[in-house]
């Protein structure tokens, strides 16, 4: 009887591990920067992303695009993109810094370019062409502004700043998805359908501003 | 053993509550056990929306069932039938190498092969109840349980 209680505890003590592990949460990040949209956003989508992963593709294609349009557009939300190029992906840290190069011309830009990594991912990631994709969607004067960009010390710097960023908040794989609001971070997941993710979204954007105390 | 027993059915009661309750408050967990039920890849939108408006109030209900111990062979056999689906799908899941949120205890837990063994486990636990109740209720002679 002794042995089955002790058992009982022990399992018991198991579970209680098991769910302060489901519990855990990361901490908070400030939000200095939100190219993606207008940094007042009320609700800020935080994605790490490698341009050579095909979840970030899937990810990009059938949810973020969808974001952009109809939430970004309208000032909703604002998706913030962090680089998180794995070591194993040959081309990502380049195609990182075109998309970060893109984001110092301007956000539109840096948009563009991120559509056009994504949608011609298996074609660049074969031979690491990431230019010769870009010249196809970006006009001249874009092209040369991004190219401009491209070998300045800061495009590396914040690649860098990404990863740790990341890190700090225990992305160990790409695609992660982060949703800042209201000062608190949810980690979601990746593989959403979009009519759900919708619906997730709009429960938060129809919120009622909180009212400052005086 | 009946003691044994109680502390089980109250143990397995207060985890379903907890996962169903959990699930419900705040309101915004309801959306997020959506995208977690969504992640999985199984069902079209439409069932994952229904299943997870049930889901919570039926672990709530399973929950509070096993607490009181009121026809314990069978929801201790209908708990097991439901981790044993849970396991199904994220067994499944997992061996597709999908990227799910687990959506079992709270959220932004990724689903790994911790959760299969905390779910196995926790199905051992339901089958144990269930097995003990049945055998008591068939063999009263042997010792039953004080419910």
């Amino acid at each position: 009887m002794r042995t089955a209680m002790v058992c009982t505890i022990f399992f018991a003590s198991g579970l209680v591990c098991a769910l302060g592990h489901a519990a855990a949460r990361p901490q908070p990040l400030p939000l200095d920067a939100c190219p993606g949209g207008d940094r007042a956003s009320a609700v800020v989508m935080e994605v790490f992303s490698d341009f050579q992963c095909p979840g970030c593709a899937n990810l990009y294609q059938e949810n973020l695009r969808n974001v952009l349009t109809d939430y970004v557009a309208t000032r909703r939300v604002c998706v913030l993109f962090q680089e998180f190029p794995l070591p194993q992906h040959k081309y990502a840290r380049m195609a990182a810094s075109y998309a970060v190069a893109a984001l110092r011309v301007s956000p539109a830009i840096q948009v563009k370019v991120i559509d056009t990594l994504y949608s011609t991912q298996a074609r660049w990631s074969e031979d690491g062409q990431v230019e010769q994709v870009l010249t196809e969607t970006l006009t001249n004067e874009e092209m040369r502004r991004v190219s401009l960009w491209l070998e300045h010390p800061e495009v590396e710097a914040e690649i860098r700043r990404d990863l740790e960023s990341g890190k700090e908040l225990g992305v160990r794989s790409t695609p992660t998805v982060f949703v800042h609001y209201r000062g608190t971070i949810r980690r979601i997941p990746s593989t959403v359908q979009w009519e759900v993710l919708r619906r997730y979204l709009d429960y938060l954007v129809s919120k009622p501003p909180v009212r400052e105390k005086r | 053993m009946t003691t044994l027993s109680r502390v089980l059915r109250i143990l397995l009661g207060a985890l379903f509550l907890y996962a169903g309750f959990t699930k419900l408050y705040p309101p915004e967990h309801r959306y997020l056990f959506e995208m977690a039920l969504s992640s999985y890849r199984i069902l079209p939108v439409a069932a994952v929306i229904a299943v997870a408006a049930v889901l919570p109030w039926l672990e709530i209900l399973l929950g509070g069932l096993l607490i009181s111990g009121w026809k314990l062979r069978y929801t201790a056999s209908f708990a097991s039938l439901l981790l044993l689906a849970f396991i199904s799908i994220t067994a499944s899941t997992y061996f597709r190498r999908i990227e799910a949120d687990c959506g079992c205890f709270g959220f932004g837990e990724p689903l790994t092969g911790y959760t299969l063994i905390r779910d196995a486990a926790l199905l051992l636990l339901a089958i144990l109840l269930a097995a003990h109740d049945w055998w008591t209720f068939r063999h009263p002679m042997d010792g039953g349980l004080a419910t």
